[in-house]
């Protein structure tokens, strides 16, 4: 009984695929732009505000890419902005993530200062809550969905059910949709799709790069920077807000 | 065909998990159909939301249009099913414990009938409240400088007409209201035509009964169309501000063996400020008036009040820098100042914010009373001087300054900078000195009272101008600027001087005796102009190139007569012309890449010095072609790890006092005589920078060497005569140079939690003069070692701690015999205490420990200890009342030691020693900031 209906299934399977296409994208290739206002870090109203603003670019755009398909993705920098005015200290800015979907794992590199982590841990779960709100990123309808994570930080997602797979760009998932528009206002920092593309992966591609980064799970590097940043109050907050993500 | 394969083993697994779950309790399970079409529903999300709107667990349908949740805790939940293309669906029900929900088949309808598409972007943006709607204004701006007329017409069914009146929802809106309240009047266009749309939160339309209803609370049912704009809570408007007043003890400074004591009166200390500001509008007045050593505003005062802190930005080099005004004279430390200060800055954005200016007045008034005292040693190629010199100083400087600063940015790719400023500074200097010159056998050589005084003023006027404009080929732009400073600077002096020079045996041998008026004008005009241009040549390289042509234009009439004859003295006086005029012209490449930003060019100069003396009738001119490469590399090790050398090379033309062919004689036994012959000298600098920082790791070190080799230096020629008198000059000389180097190195001490900051400053000069016609060599080390670490913990207290040592060796190459070197020692202990009830106690420590010498064989070990008690009252902690003491041990001395070349000085002067103060300081604020 059993192996007869997954020999019917498999040939629902066959049969229907050409059709889900036309709708859904279960497989493929999404590129995300991260925007972040670098503006908003010189919100003290004084002359030496003034000057950096003048010397900085007000928006910092680097590319991502994220290859997906139902069961895993695998998100990493794709086009870096290389304006000389960010190439100091930059930290968790050129995270990759590979997500287990079907294992509810994921693995992640990430550089924080001078050190690189290996982060290995169940894939973290949100307290999403579903708005009714809807937005067209890239082409495709997105509801709008929101969560806190680290007890304060406010995280605003926008998914769609086009995409039926869930995940997200960083660490982001869970919602009943791809996350094509992430919203983290207390880093100015955005991530919106601006292209979404059907295509088949293959398998080998969904790999971190080989590093002798430390293998670490979150707690543990969570409490690592945190120690060694402790005394720089909340600054340290917003380097682990942004490892975090 | 593989991927196939893949997604019939997922969904065995499932298949699987769905027998499994058989097994368990608490599942919620469902088929999803389309009756109309017979699509496929695999993939369908299927959302299980709490009644928080928490999604609690979340599925795509299965390739079998099945979903099923297993594990599902008892409560009460909405379903929700979502597919592109369909009507969401929506369900709520209570799962109770121990139950299976099963949904059976649920059909999703078709969208195709449905309303496809909302423009507005967030459904939020129009809410209904009862009868009034309203619109959050953000989701329909799309132009920031748009009036609210503008707004309006954007708004769904609110409509305006070219004369501005406005309907809404069919009906004439009557009136427009600014957060609740009339705007000027009952005219709606008022407020719609002069409110930025930007500053809007919200915009909301009601029915407003009518004013008699209102009053009467009978509804007459006569009701006017009305729109609310509600401000956004930074739409700024209000005023800040302090006045503080303190006074405190009398003051008794003094050094050691010297009667006078300075500063008998009370201290005190007053201040006054006030900024109002409405948007980008800031109008500030302040005004303070001391007789301690606050004699300015500090960095946020400044900011607050004098409108910024000029910082600029150095885009080449990319750093910033703040300029502040550093008048000429301004108090330096030595004495005890009185000071008058009064000022304000008007400062605003207009043309939408593209036009930007800032002016600023003030006028500051300073008194100093000093004392100082020098001890010397020259060190002659066969002989020694020790001179000690006492000194009476009574300066007064009234400083008017008026400045202006406008930037307007024309579009998104040009600007320009204008920039204009004004100073005028008024003296009166009064300074009298007692000296005398010893030998090696301590006998008395000399000995000089003097009397100098001089009154005048200094003039500056400059302005320039700065154009910009960058364009559409991303690197391409071309910059040109235009400047002018013009300066006039007179003062008349008197001078009455008696010298004395001795015998072997102790007797006055000789006599001169001066009594003398100086007046003296210089004027000085520079003016000139850039133009720089940058092409990039591919993504990584790009070329610079720009040119520079500056002329200055300075003219000198000095005049010594003498008082007694009224006669002109030759050799004191003269009217010159100095004027300079220099092309400079330079490419240079820049190559940028991710790990390496560097550039290389050359400039070439061209420098014409002419002198043209009109009483000696006499003409020099001087032509020097000068070559500057210029290198610098920085290589990025990682994104914490740098490296960067540097090269540059640069030029100095002498002033005009250098080269002025006459002497100054204010100091009959030091000479000054003005060398006509001398060049520009030209300077070559490398420099080395290595930086690594490891935050999490705990560490950061900072390295820097650099390298200096001066060509044509400038150097001092000094002729000693036997009775002990100097006169020099300036020379060229060549083979000056320096090696200098700075480390510091930070580790944290996990254990203690704390951080120790290391920095060792090591320097090594070696620069030449000539000494009765001999090149004499010196040889100047000075290493410098300090360690400095913090402790603080949040409100209760902060402890900084920084002990420091400094060795300093000298030797010169006429007496190797004469070796000069002494330890300093420093030691600074901050603390500051958190009390409960808003007090705060605070004591600072500075110790410094300077051992006798060979040379200088008094003590000037000096601890010095402020101390303060403060309290905070009333609403928001606005007055501050302090009780403070500086110097409790009255130990208190100005301190100098210097020894750089041929001669070793020491210097102490007055500065304010031990007195209490009683301060209360009231800040007041209004308004959103």
């Amino acid at each position: 009984m059993k192996q007869k209906l997954s020999i019917i299934l498999f040939f629902t399977l066959s049969f229907s695929s050409p059709t889900i296409a036309q709708q859904l994208i279960l497989s493929g290739e999404i590129l995300f732009e991260r925007r972040e206002n670098m503006h908003k870090q010189f919100s003290e109203e004084n002359s030496w505000s003034e000057a950096r603003k003048k010397a900085t670019p007000k928006y910092k755009v680097d590319i991502f890419q994220m290859q997906f398909n139902t069961k895993q993705s695998i998100y990493k920098m794709h086009l870096e902005d290389e304006s000389p005015a960010f190439t100091w200290h930059k930290m968790a800015n050129s995270n990759s993530v590979l997500q287990h979907l079907s294992m509810q794992t994921y693995e992640a590199e990430k550089i924080i200062y001078e050190k690189s982590y290996h982060l290995k841990d169940s894939l973290p779960k949100y307290q999403w809550k579903l708005e009714n709100e809807f937005r067209n990123i890239a082409g495709h309808n997105c509801r709008k969905a929101s969560t806190i994570i680290l007890d304060s930080i406010y995280i605003i997602a926008f998914y769609t059910d086009e995409i039926p797979v869930n995940g997200g760009p960083e660490s982001f998932n869970g919602l009943p949709g791809m996350i094509l528009g992430l919203v983290v206002p207390r880093i100015n920092t955005t991530y919106f799709a601006t292209k979404v593309s059907s295509q088949l992966i293959a398998e080998n591609l969904f790999v971190l790069p080989k590093t002798k980064s430390k293998i670490i799970n979150f707690k543990d590097f969570k409490a690592e920077i945190g120690k060694a940043l402790k005394d720089w109050g909340e600054y340290a907050s917003e380097v682990i807000w942004r490892g975090a993500l | 065909m593989k991927y196939a394969l893949r997604t019939l083993l997922g969904i065995l697994c499932y298949i699987i998990a769905l027998n499994q779950a058989h097994a368990q309790e608490n599942t919620v399970k469902g088929k999803i159909t389309d009756t109309t079409n017979y699509k496929p529903m695999a993939y369908s999300a299927v959302s299980l939301i709490n009644t928080k709107g928490i999604l609690y667990k979340t599925q795509f349908a299965n390739t079998n249009n099945a979903f099923l949740f297993v594990g599902v805790a008892a409560d009460t939940y909405n379903l929700q099913i979502t597919r592109p293309g369909f009507a969401d669906y929506e369900e709520k029900f209570i799962l109770s414990q121990n139950e299976n929900k099963d949904f059976g088949n649920i059909a999703l309808i078709s969208k195709e009938n449905l309303l496809r598409e909302v423009l507005v972007k967030d459904r939020s943006a129009i809410k209904i409240k009862g009868d009034t709607t309203e619109f959050l204004v953000d989701s329909f701006l799309t132009n920031k400088n748009s009036n609210i007329e503008d707004l309006l017409k954007k708004l769904p069914g609110i409509q305006v007409d070219k004369a501005g009146k406005i309907t809404a929802q069919g009906q004439e809106v009557k009136k427009v209201l600014v957060d609740g309240e009339e705007f000027f009047g009952n005219d709606p266009t008022i407020a719609t035509k002069n409110i930025k749309a930007d500053n809007v939160e919200t915009v909301q339309v009601f029915d407003q009964k009518s004013e008699q209803t209102q009053q009467t609370g009978i509804d007459d049912g006569t009701k006017e169309k009305t729109i609310n704009l509600t401000l956004k809570e930074d739409a700024k408007k209000g005023y800040f501000g302090k006045v503080g007043a303190g006074y405190g003890t009398k003051n008794n400074s003094g050094i050691d063996g010297v009667s006078a004591s300075f500063g008998n009166e009370n201290r005190h200390e007053g201040e006054a400020m006030y900024n109002n500001f409405k948007n980008k509008r800031k109008a500030s007045v302040f005004s303070t008036l001391s007789n301690t050593n606050k004699t300015g505003l500090n960095w946020e005062d400044r900011e607050k009040y004098m409108g910024g802190n000029n910082v600029e930005y150095d885009e080449a080099n990319g750093y910033m820098y703040s300029t502040f005004e550093n008048e000429a004279g301004g108090f330096n430390g030595n004495g005890i100042p009185n000071t008058r200060y009064l000022g304000g800055n008007y400062s605003d954005k207009v043309m939408k914010e593209k036009l930007a200016y800032n002016l600023n007045a003030s006028r500051k008034d300073i008194l100093v009373n000093g004392f100082d005292r020098n001890y010397t040693q020259y060190i002659l190629p066969d002989t020694m001087y020790f001179n000690q010199q006492e000194n009476n100083v009574k300066t007064n400087r009234i400083n008017n300054m008026a400045s202006g600063k406008a930037t307007w940015t024309i579009d998104s790719l040009s600007s320009l900078t204008i920039k204009a400023n004004l100073n005028q500074s008024i003296f009166n200097n009064d300074n009298s000195f007692k000296s005398e010159n010893l030998n090696s056998l301590s006998q008395r050589v000399n000995s000089n009272e003097r009397t100098n005084t001089s009154i005048g003023q200094t003039l500056a006027a400059n302005y320039s101008l700065f154009y910009n404009k960058k364009f559409k080929k991303t690197g391409r732009s071309i910059s040109l600027s235009f400047d002018q400073k013009v300066t006039k600077n007179s003062s008349d002096g008197t001078l009455i001087s008696d010298t004395k020079f001795y015998s072997s045996n102790d007797t006055v041998s000789s006599e001169q005796v001066l009594d003398q008026i100086k007046t003296s004008e210089e004027d000085g005009n520079n003016i000139g102009t850039r133009i720089a241009y940058t092409e990039p040549l591919s993504k990584t390289w790009s070329l610079i190139s720009d040119y520079d042509y500056h002329i200055t234009l300075n003219k000198s009439f000095i005049n010594t007569f003498n008082k007694r004859q009224l006669k002109r003295v030759d050799s004191l006086s003269n009217h010159l012309d100095y004027n300079i005029g220099i092309h400079k012209g330079g490419v240079s490449l820049r190559y940028i890449t991710k790990k390496i930003n560097a550039s290389f060019g050359a400039r070439i100069s061209h420098t014409q010095l002419s002198q043209d003396d009109k009483i000696r009738d006499t003409t020099l001119y001087q032509n020097f072609l000068n070559l500057f490469p210029t290198a610098s590399i920085n290589y990025k090790l990682g994104s914490t790890k740098s490296i960067n050398i540097s090269y540059s090379g640069s030029t100095r033309q002498p002033t005009l006092q250098q080269i002025n062919p006459i002497q100054d004689l204010s100091n009959p036994l030091v000479i000054f005589r003005g060398n006509p012959q001398l060049g520009q000298r030209f300077s070559n600098d490398v420099n080395l920078t290595f930086n690594h920082y490891q935050p999490i790791s705990g560490r950061s070190f900072y390295g820097n060497l650099r390298y200096n080799y001066t060509f044509n230096d400038f150097a001092n020629a000094d002729q000693v005569d036997p009775q002990g008198r100097r006169v020099y000059q300036t020379v060229n000389i060549d083979g000056n140079q320096s090696l200098s180097g700075y480390a510091y190195y930070y580790f944290k001490i996990n254990a203690l939690n704390l951080g120790l900051n290391q920095s060792f400053n090591p320097s090594y000069n070696k620069n030449a003069n000539f000494i009765n016609g001999l090149p004499n060599v010196n040889n100047n080390l000075s290493l410098t070692y300090d360690i400095s670490l913090s402790y603080e913990k949040e409100e209760a207290f902060e402890i900084y701690f920084s002990p420091s040592v400094s060795y300093d060796y000298s030797k010169t190459s006429l007496r190797p015999d004469v070796i000069t070197q002494f330890y300093t020692y420093y030691l600074e202990l901050g603390t500051e205490f958190f009390l409960p009830k808003k007090f705060n106690i605070g004591a600072d420590f500075d110790w410094n420990i300077r051992p006798k010498t060979a040379v200088f064989n008094t003590n000037n070990n000096v601890l010095i200890i402020n101390a303060h008690l403060s309290k905070k009252f009333g609403k928001d902690d606005a007055l501050d009342l302090r009780l403070g003491v500086s110097d409790l041990l009255n130990q208190n001395i100005g301190f100098r030691r210097n020894a750089t070349s041929n001669y070793i000085n020491e210097n102490t002067h007055i500065v304010l020693r031990r007195y209490f103060m009683l301060n209360l300081t009231y800040n007041f604020q209004n308004g959103r900031k």
